[in-house]
């Protein structure tokens, strides 16, 4: 009985990565977004440029 | 130990993981050969929307890619080669990466759709389903032959591009697209035959380890002579010019030799297994060349 491992609770998060991996991820979201707004601009602006 | 797989378990993945998850290495060449099929076209399309073009084959093959790792997650965990991926190595759950692959499918052929042509489109879908449903779940864990039909999947970028381009399909993109389908086994089978324990442990029925060695090394052999005679045929047909004709002749050769030196030998004990390394390396070399050599066929043309 003495051998049997003790239940503990799951550790505490690491809340200095936590918060260094939402940083990055946001940072990344937002270029992406805005990459994709000046790109569907550019695409609108050439679609419309094209004759028809 | 164990505390610490824990606590990466509970943290968001990182950004990095999703990168991962696409196979950036497998899209380096879905990305090439894409964009040598819209070069191919020669049409005078505007360079937003090649760029958006060759960025939607990117994103369609990565969600793919992703939708793969989703779905094989439990035999990527058994072999050496795949452990590490974001999956196996618990540092992303299965949900992320499902809702990331489907996201990432319909995002991709939708902006393909709207930014290019609607046949483009659908064969962006197509080659995804392809993958995903044909290739991952249906053949792969069934049967030898899965590397075979599966490699259609991968052969779909030129069409693609050309399609993005021209918005019809000609000839030379469905010979393109031949001649990625038949270079696939010879590919894959010259890297199944030294990771072939690999493989097995997965439970993966790659052709060395259903089929045997002997009959693998055969089948390389035969698969490389229509690639090679498929490699040859747009410059017969006069589809490209000499700079094409000559390198893939050239290069056609050189992979000729290279397999029939894998076809002729036999395993010993303690192998190196050069011979299957070298086809193995210079097969992705080969394809690079001679979609290069294409395109720089068109540019100087142009």
């Amino acid at each position: 009985m003495t051998n049997l491992p003790e239940e503990s609770a799951p550790p505490p998060l690491d809340m200095d990565e936590l918060k260094r991996r939402r940083k990055s991820s946001a940072r990344v979201i937002a270029l992406l977004l805005v990459g994709l707004v000046v790109l569907i601009y550019l695409i609108t602006l050439t679609r419309i440029g094209v004759p028809q | 130990m164990t505390a610490t797989v824990l606590e990466i378990d509970r943290l968001p993945a990182d950004w990095r993981d999703f990168v991962a998850l696409t196979k950036p290495r497998v899209m380096s060449l879905v990305v090439f050969t894409g964009l040598c099929g819209l070069i191919a076209a020669q049409t005078k399309m505007p360079l937003v929307l090649a760029f958006t073009a060759i960025l939607c084959i990117a994103l369609g093959a990565g969600a793919a890619g992703a939708l793969n790792q989703w779905y094989e997650a439990d035999i990527d965990a058994l072999m050496k080669r795949t452990q590490g991926r974001p999956l196996p190595a618990g540092r992303m759950n299965r949900q992320s990466a499902l809702h990331f692959g489907v996201g990432l499918s319909f995002f991709s052929v939708l902006l393909l759709g709207v930014a290019t042509n609607w046949l483009a489109a659908g064969i962006l879908a197509v080659s995804i389903l392809f993958y995903v449903l044909i290739y991952t779940v249906w053949l792969k864990r069934r049967t030898p032959q899965n590397i075979v039909i599966g490699g259609a999947a991968g052969a779909f970028p030129p069409l693609i591009g050309w399609a993005a381009a021209t918005g019809s399909i000609a000839p030379l993109p469905l010979l393109l697209f031949l001649l990625v389908f038949l270079w696939t086994p010879p590919h894959f089978w010259a890297l199944a035959l030294f990771i072939e324990s690999d493989y097995a442990k997965a439970g993966v029925p790659m052709m060395p380890v259903v089929a045997g060695e002997r009959s693998t090394r055969k089948q390389v052999f035969l698969y490389t002579v229509p690639m090679v005679v498929c490699a040859i045929t747009p410059w017969v047909m006069n589809l490209t010019g000499a700079i094409y004709g000559f390198t893939a002749a050239i290069f056609s050769a050189l992979f000729l030799i290279l397999a029939a030196r894998v076809a002729q030998r036999t395993t010993q004990a303690d192998d190196a297994m050069k011979p299957e390394k070298a086809l193995f390396k210079f097969s992705i070399l080969y394809l690079f060349v001679l979609f290069a050599a294409l395109a720089a066929d068109r540019l100087i043309l142009l």
